[in-house]
């Protein structure tokens, strides 16, 4: 229980960071890395799937809540996200910091086609293509790259927790 | 026996239930609870943000300082002059300069803007690389209502930022014209033709002007000002210049034009509310013809 409590403070900590105005010094064209993202397929990739689909949930409501987007949109992207990604994880090697960036890269770039649909479903029409080449592809690629550094301290606070478990 | 279901099927059951409340939300898609659910958690969140961005400020103020040392360093050495004086100087004074020098460019701002304005900063930009709102640090305590009209001052020129589109007692958010989803009353400067300016997001560096008659003889570099027509923007408040043409949609009757705003975003930090309620009948009578 506390563990999931100490990762819940973890993504407001994120989520908080992700609508920062110090993130936006990181931007580079108009684009700047989704932590958030990078977080939930963290999770997804090295927890349990309860956890994995809770805390997709919880990231993309909260989301949803900062951005303009609807509610729900980022909830129901992530959730799914989650849930496909931990069904998945044992098939995925994720020690080797090219299949990490693989995977981000690719994950990354079917989340936000799914998130574009349900904007053009729910919300107004959608130029896909603009939005592939200008947002999806260099948002993927920024964020395989950020995934090499932010996923090794990911890491380091998931693990130091369970040292503390231990300690207990 | 249902336990066991349960337990046998708790992650299943977890995701249909996390799936079906996202849709019951985009389903609703009633602004009314969506505007409430966000004011609510947006009041638990600013005050995170604004810690978040005041240490980032301090941060970014404390690197500024060093930087500043470097150079008076090098110019201590250069000549003996500059080192007395620069001696008698203080930090602490120079940092009151500063701030002076800004409330009172505030001051002046505000002088020039026939509305009551409240003056506020930016805090937090939106999480997502599509849309481009962003949070201030003024909210319902400051008068500011969703819909009032936001402007800035960039040099000296005035320009229309956006529009209030949320609201909490102590942050705002603000939907920049832009930004997708933002619709405004515009018209030509001199040639007096109005249309709708749209904001296409972030796929495009310009917005859409819409709805000008096709015979209007307009020319690059003209001037684009609020109409006044929308219900929430006063008449005459500078958007943009023409920089070009999209291929005509609409038929043979109108035009669509590419418009640059006046007022740079990437270095946009701070904001004037126009604190002037907006016209909901107008606003009614859009909405009604699926313009908003």
């Amino acid at each position: 229980m506390k563990r999931q409590l100490l990762l819940i403070i973890t993504l407001i900590i994120i989520v908080v960071f992700q609508s920062s105005n110090i993130i936006e010094g990181l931007k580079v064209g108009n684009i700047k890395p989704n932590i958030i993202l990078l977080y939930v397929i963290y999770i997804s990739l090295n927890t349990n799937i309860i956890v994995a689909q809770t805390i997709g949930f919880f990231a993309g409501i909260i989301e949803d809540i900062l951005s303009q987007s609807l509610i729900g949109i980022n909830a129901l992207s992530k959730t799914l996200l989650a849930f496909f990604l931990n069904h998945f994880k044992t098939r995925i090697y994720t020690e080797k910091a090219l299949s990490v960036i693989i995977v981000v890269f690719f994950t990354s770039i079917l989340i936000r086609l799914f998130y574009f649909l349900l904007i053009f479903i729910f919300v107004n029409k959608v130029n896909f293509y603009h939005s592939i080449l200008k947002i999806v592809i260099p948002e993927a690629v920024y964020n395989a790259a950020v995934s090499v550094i932010i996923f090794p301290l990911f890491r380091s606070i998931v693990e130091r927790k369970r040292i503390w478990q231990r300690r207990l | 026996m249902w336990l066991t279901f349960l337990y046998q099927y708790k992650q299943y059951l977890l995701l249909g239930f996390y799936v079906l409340i996202s849709i019951a939300f985009m389903i609703a898609k009633s602004d009314k609870v969506n505007i409430n659910i966000k004011s609510a958690a947006i009041t638990i969140i600013s005050p995170l943000q604004k810690v978040v961005n005041d240490i980032s400020n301090a941060s970014e103020n404390f690197w500024n300082s060093i930087e500043e040392l470097k150079k008076v360093k090098k110019e201590l050495i250069r000549t003996r002059e500059e080192l007395e004086r620069l001696k008698e100087a203080s930090i602490e004074i120079e940092e009151l300069k500063k701030e002076n020098e800004r409330l009172r460019y505030i001051l002046e701002n505000q002088k020039k803007i026939n509305f009551k304005t409240v003056y506020a900063e930016i805090i937090a930009r939106d999480p997502s690389n599509y849309y481009s709102s962003f949070m201030i640090n003024k909210g319902k305590n400051y008068g500011i209502e969703i819909n009032m009209p936001v402007i800035t001052y960039q040099g000296n020129q005035k320009g229309v930022v956006g529009k209030i589109i949320e609201v909490a007692p102590n942050s705002s958010k603000v939907l920049p014209i832009t930004g997708v989803g933002s619709f405004i009353g515009a018209m030509l400067m001199d040639l007096r033709y109005a249309g709708i300016i749209k904001g296409v997001g972030k796929t495009a560096d310009y917005l859409v002007l819409e709805y000008i008659n096709k015979e209007a003889p307009i020319n690059f570099g003209d001037l684009v000002v609020t109409s006044g027509q929308g219900g929430i923007f006063p008449k005459g408040l500078k958007i943009g210049r023409i920089i070009g043409f999209k291929k005509v949609k609409y038929g043979m009757f109108y035009k669509e034009i590419k418009v640059k705003p006046i007022i740079d975003f990437s270095q946009l930090e701070d904001v004037y509310v126009i604190l002037k309620s907006p016209d909901e009948k107008i606003i009614d009578f859009f909405r009604e013809n699926s313009v908003y």
